[in-house]
């Protein structure tokens, strides 16, 4: 029975483990509080950048503040989806097969470079992803709640690596990129950094128990139907967008709608804004659309062109 | 085209219109070519100076030294002369002066008023340049604008054509529309041709043209013809009133009134420097109709009086001064002894040059005279009976009517006539014999029994059948007989000299007269008097040369008998009331009058202040208690917008969190950022939260951040707000959005969504690739 708590606790809670991962990696508040968002939202976060720039570090550092069961996968190419989501290995006392459970069998699990892995393997993780559940041999493992994949990626160029395709990206709820520190942030990074692991001393501020509670009281925020409306005009306009290819699918109108309310409880508040769908809307679909040739070709950013949807959408002013 | 092209060539456009405002002013519209030769010119000079970069002071500089070339050039006018250029100039502006002071509108042609108007229509056109263009401020060129609609409004002070009011604003709105235009370029200059074609500009400036121009077109239009018609007296002008003709009362009405009612009350006083009476002359009647005797037509002037026909000098008579004093007249002519030469009475009067008649031309001209005191020096035109006699026949200038002698004049009196002339040349002696006929015995006067014509039948039935009348018939037939005889007359009406009571002299209604004047070379207009009984003929009428040169003044009442019988004229004369009533009267218009003016100011005041007013309702309504928290946050936050926009502020889109971020850039106060976050997260829970219910707060941080906001602003930039609120521009701009915004229909016309099949052309398509 998960106990009931309330959006003072999210704030609470969750302004613990905020501080704990700011111990750990410094001047990444914004990474951090998507990290939050998705993980109260109940989706799974895509990290994206340029190697060296802390993602493992925010994955691990998310999974060592909460006291839950944390596993790392480093994706490489040879790796099998077995590997993933584990394997019935036949037990000759018991003379039956047993099931053991792969790397997927975690609360939080660490997809690392999760583009270097063969396009069977990447499958296998995301279906699980998306059912949170595992079935191998007909036996059907159900994934302890709660769960969330914080896979990184390098940028698509980088050698070696088989981009996701669209279908499955779209499986994650958010993308973000980490970029690089200030220099006062990586100036205080050295100072800290320079001679320990500050993972290594990193203690839980809180347990699986607890989010699993802390998400059901997320779930309770309420949405106006005018911000529902909002949010629908926001994703359609990234269909219409003459500079996309592919606009915005109606999952990502729903993974929008819950890290909306994520972000509502993480500001203290029991009902979602228009600016928490507007501040979500390009790390919510930035990933999951297509820009087109001409866009392309005028270099425009999908983080542009769907910052251009969000001011098209008129904000509503009615209840 | 460039803004400064844009801007001059709307201006030159409201000049060269507005220079139709001032034709009512003058018969003369010669003034119109070198306005607009001028104006073009100057607009030219505008346009090119900005082609070669030269700054607008300079512009300006060189565009009024080529003004004033041009003017003097015009003014001076080409060839050879002696005098000096200023010499000539001054004169003819200083004439122009003259001509515009004294005549009444429409003035004849003068080269000096032509150049003035010019000057006037240039003049205004250059300042409405510079304040459009070199000072950037196009609005204020309602100044020079409206003082070109003001000159004739105020000169004429009658109802101003409706043309001239369009034709300002016209003008005016050329003007606004050409920056409007500019404004539009010069902020989309930047921006790339598409994105620059996309703003909706030009629409947007017609759209507001049609917003704001066509009601206060029809406003003004409904309104002028709603508000009560002012008398228009609280202008006062140097210029004669009216456009057209006054009309002129026929002073034989009034005659035949106070001699035919019963009372003989005192009319006016007066004492005079000499020690005889004086005939006190109201109004002549130069024309002469099958009818009777008529007011001609008169060019009015004003000012000084001018020369005395037919007389260059002093005549032997000498000048008087006479003080006189209104009792109980009311007449639009002024009682003056001939020939006035100056009066002082307060007023508005002009002259007749021709007659030396004084006319009221102010308002209520009917009563002019009434409790006036003034004092008039004039000339006595007492002719020498020898140079009389030797007078030749003249035409008195521009009085060719005075000879006219109708052809239906019956050929019984002409017959008559050549009786009484035939065989004597002289024609003043022929007047005296006319004179001597009518005051003969066969004659006798009587206010009784005569109708007081003295139309054609009415003379010829006096003058065979009833040889009864009055001082009318005597004068008109003697008029009538000397025009036969060959001699210029008229009739004057006016008062006889009264009774002398110590110094003064006492005129009572019964002494209202009539007589004919008679022109003579070198004499002028000489006074005759046929009627007898009432007076005695002047020395130099009788022909009798051992007369003695008896005084002028007269010797008794005239013998009437009360007629208690209404008179069978229709008077349109008003029964003059007692001096107390009138006095009440008078007070009762006055009041009136500033009852008007004080009514019309408060509607003015009233319309001017009807947006502010507007505005502090809305503002009141919206923070006034409410009963629905939610509308109380929905108004706070209008009320926010529309402060935040009335002291000049752009409003900027987003959500209100976003709004409220540009707000705190721009408010420096801390405590008011804490009000308008907790505004902000009213209206947000308000709005996007499941209840909402927590007022309590709200109009305290509402007054705060308004309170702020306006500190925002320093106070000079807030007066406009109190003219007009922009936030009532820009409600009226949402609404005319929302109103010409394309109608949407209730259900979306996309056609019903359905599950595509493997043989839809649409199945096959790749995701996205389809209609983009």
């Amino acid at each position: 029975m998960v106990e009931r708590r309330s959006l003072a606790d999210v704030l609470d809670v969750m302004g613990r483990v905020r501080g704990a991962i700011e111990a750990v990696i410094e001047g990444k508040r914004g990474s951090i509080d998507m990290a939050m968002v998705v993980l109260l939202a109940e989706g799974h976060l895509l990290l994206e950048d340029v190697p060296g720039v802390g993602k493992t570090m925010l994955a691990k550092a998310l999974g060592r503040s909460i006291d839950c069961t944390v596993r790392r996968i480093q994706f490489t190419p040879d790796l099998l989806p077995s590997d993933v989501t584990g394997v019935s290995v036949f037990n000759q006392q018991s003379t039956a097969f047993e099931f053991k459970p792969g790397g997927i069998f975690a609360n939080i699990v660490v997809g690392d470079e999760i583009n270097r892995a063969s396009p069977k393997t990447q499958s296998a993780m995301l279906e699980s992803m998306e059912e949170r559940q595992v079935t191998v041999d007909g036996v059907t493992h159900v994934l302890s709640a709660p769960f969330m994949v914080i896979a990184t990626q390098n940028p698509i160029e980088m050698e070696g690596t088989y981009p996701l395709p669209e279908a499955q990206r779209d499986r994650f709820m958010a993308r973000i990129e980490m970029g690089y520190p200030t220099v006062a942030a990586e100036i205080e990074m050295l100072d800290t950094h320079g001679s320990s692991d500050p993972l290594s001393v990193m203690k839980p501020v809180t347990d699986a128990a607890t989010i699993q509670a802390l998400i059901a009281a997320v779930r309770e925020v309420y949405v106006a139907p005018a911000v529902k409306k909002y949010l629908i005009d926001v994703v359609s306009a990234t269909r219409q967008s003459r500079d996309l290819r592919l606009g915005a699918s109606p999952r990502a109108s729903l993974q929008l709608l819950r890290a909306s309310r994520a972000k509502a409880a993480l500001s203290g508040r029991d009902y979602v804004l228009p600016d928490d769908v507007a501040d979500l809307a390009v790390a919510v679909l930035a990933h999951r659309v297509l820009p087109s040739t001409e866009a392309q070709l005028a270099r425009r950013s999908v983080s542009e062109i769907i910052t251009k949807a969000v001011q098209s959408a008129p904000v509503p002013d009615k209840r | 085209m460039r803004t400064t092209d844009r801007i001059w060539l709307a201006v030159t456009l409201a000049g060269a219109i507005g220079a139709f405002t001032l034709l009512p002013l003058t018969s003369d519209p010669g003034y119109l070519y070198p306005a607009w030769l001028m104006v073009a010119l100057l607009g030219a000079v505008a346009v090119i100076g900005d082609r070669l970069r030269l700054a607008k002071p300079v512009v300006n500089a060189i565009q009024l030294l080529l003004a004033t070339a041009l003017a003097i050039s015009l003014a001076i006018g080409p060839g050879p002369s002696t005098v000096p250029w200023f010499g000539r100039l001054v004169p003819l502006l200083r004439d122009g002066y003259d001509h515009i002071r004294t005549e009444s509108a429409p003035m004849s042609p003068n080269p000096g008023a032509r150049i003035i108007l010019m000057l006037i229509v240039v003049v205004l056109f250059y300042v409405a340049g510079i304040i459009a263009d070199t000072l950037e401020k196009p609005a204020w060129t309602l100044a020079p604008l409206l003082t070109l609609y003001l000159i004739p409004a105020i000169a004429l002070r009658t109802d101003v054509n409706p043309v001239s009011f369009v034709v300002v604003v016209v003008g005016y709105l050329a003007i606004l529309f050409a920056d409007g235009l500019n404004s539009d370029r010069r902020w989309t200059r930047n921006l790339s041709h598409d994105s620059a074609s996309q703003v909706k500009g030009s629409r947007g400036i017609w759209r507001l043209g049609a917003v704001v121009a066509t009601p206060a077109l029809v406003g003004a239009i409904v309104l002028g013809l709603l508000l009560p018609t002012l008398s228009p007296t609280f202008l006062t002008s140097l210029r004669p009133n009216g456009s057209g003709p006054i009309e002129m009362v026929d002073p034989q009405l009034d005659l035949r009134k106070n001699l035919e009612q019963g009372t003989n009350r005192q009319v006016l006083s007066y004492t005079t420097s000499k020690p005889t009476g004086v005939y006190l002359r109201l109004a002549t009647l130069p024309v002469l109709t099958a009818e009777g005797w008529a007011q001609s037509q008169v060019t009015l002037k004003q000012g000084a009086l001018g020369a005395v026909p037919g007389l260059a000098t002093m005549p032997a008579g000498g000048s008087r001064v006479t003080k006189v004093q209104i009792d109980d007249l009311r007449s639009m002519y002024l009682p003056v002894p001939y020939a006035p030469r100056a009066q002082n009475a307060s007023g508005e009067w002009s002259y007749d040059p021709a007659s030396l008649m004084v006319i009221a031309t102010g308002s209520n001209r009917g009563r002019a005279t009434e409790g006036l005191t003034y004092t008039v020096e004039s000339w006595d035109v007492e002719p020498d009976g020898a140079a009389l006699s030797a007078a030749a026949v003249g035409i008195p200038d521009g009085q060719t009517m005075t000879r006219d002698v109708s052809p239906d004049v019956p050929t019984s009196i002409i017959n008559l006539t050549k009786q009484l002339t035939d065989g004597i040349p002289e024609p003043a002696l022929r007047a005296a014999a006319i004179q001597a006929y009518l005051r003969s015995s066969q004659f006798s006067y009587s206010v009784q029994g005569a109708n007081g014509q003295s139309s054609f039948t009415a003379l010829a039935d006096f003058l065979f059948t009833s040889k009864t009348g009055y001082c009318v018939q005597f004068a008109a037939a003697m008029a009538l007989m000397s025009r036969i005889a060959g001699i210029p007359s008229r009739v004057a009406i006016g008062f006889l000299p009264g009774t002398k009571s110590g110094d003064t002299w006492l005129v009572t209604s019964h002494d209202m007269h009539a007589w004919p004047e008679l022109y003579f070379e070198g004499q002028g207009w000489v006074r005759f008097e046929p009627t007898p009984s009432v007076a005695v003929p002047p020395s130099w009428t009788v022909v009798a040369p051992n007369q003695p040169s008896t005084s002028t003044s007269a010797v008794a009442e005239p013998s009437i008998s009360v007629s208690t019988k209404p008179s069978a004229q229709p008077s349109e004369i008003d029964k003059a009331p007692d001096t107390q009533t009138a006095g009440q009267v008078t007070a009762a218009a006055q009041w009136r009058t500033w009852l008007m003016i004080g009514a019309v100011a408060v509607v003015v005041l009233l319309l001017l202040l009807a947006p502010t007013i507007l505005r502090r309702t809305v503002r009141r309504s919206r923070l006034g208690p409410a009963t629905d928290p939610y509308d109380a946050a929905a108004n706070a936050w209008l009320e926010v917008r529309d402060t935040w926009i009335d002291v000049g502020h752009r409003w900027p889109r987003g959500t209100p969190r976003q709004i409220a971020g540009v707000l705190e850039a721009r408010i420096p106060d801390e405590t008011v950022k804490d009000s308008l976050t907790g505004v902000v997260t009213a209206v947000e829970r308000s709005r996007y939260a499941e209840v909402y219910d927590d007022v309590a707060d709200l109009r305290v941080q509402v007054d705060e951040v308004l309170a702020g906001i306006h500190s925002s602003r320093p106070w000079y930039r807030r007066i406009e707000q109190i003219v007009l609120p922009p936030s009532l521009v820009y409600r009226a701009r949402l609404w005319w959005r929302k109103a010409t915004a394309p109608k949407q229909s209730p259900a979306p016309s996309q056609p019903p969504v359905r599950e595509a099949t493997e043989g839809d052309e649409a199945y096959k398509r790749p995701v996205g690739a389809g209609t983009r």
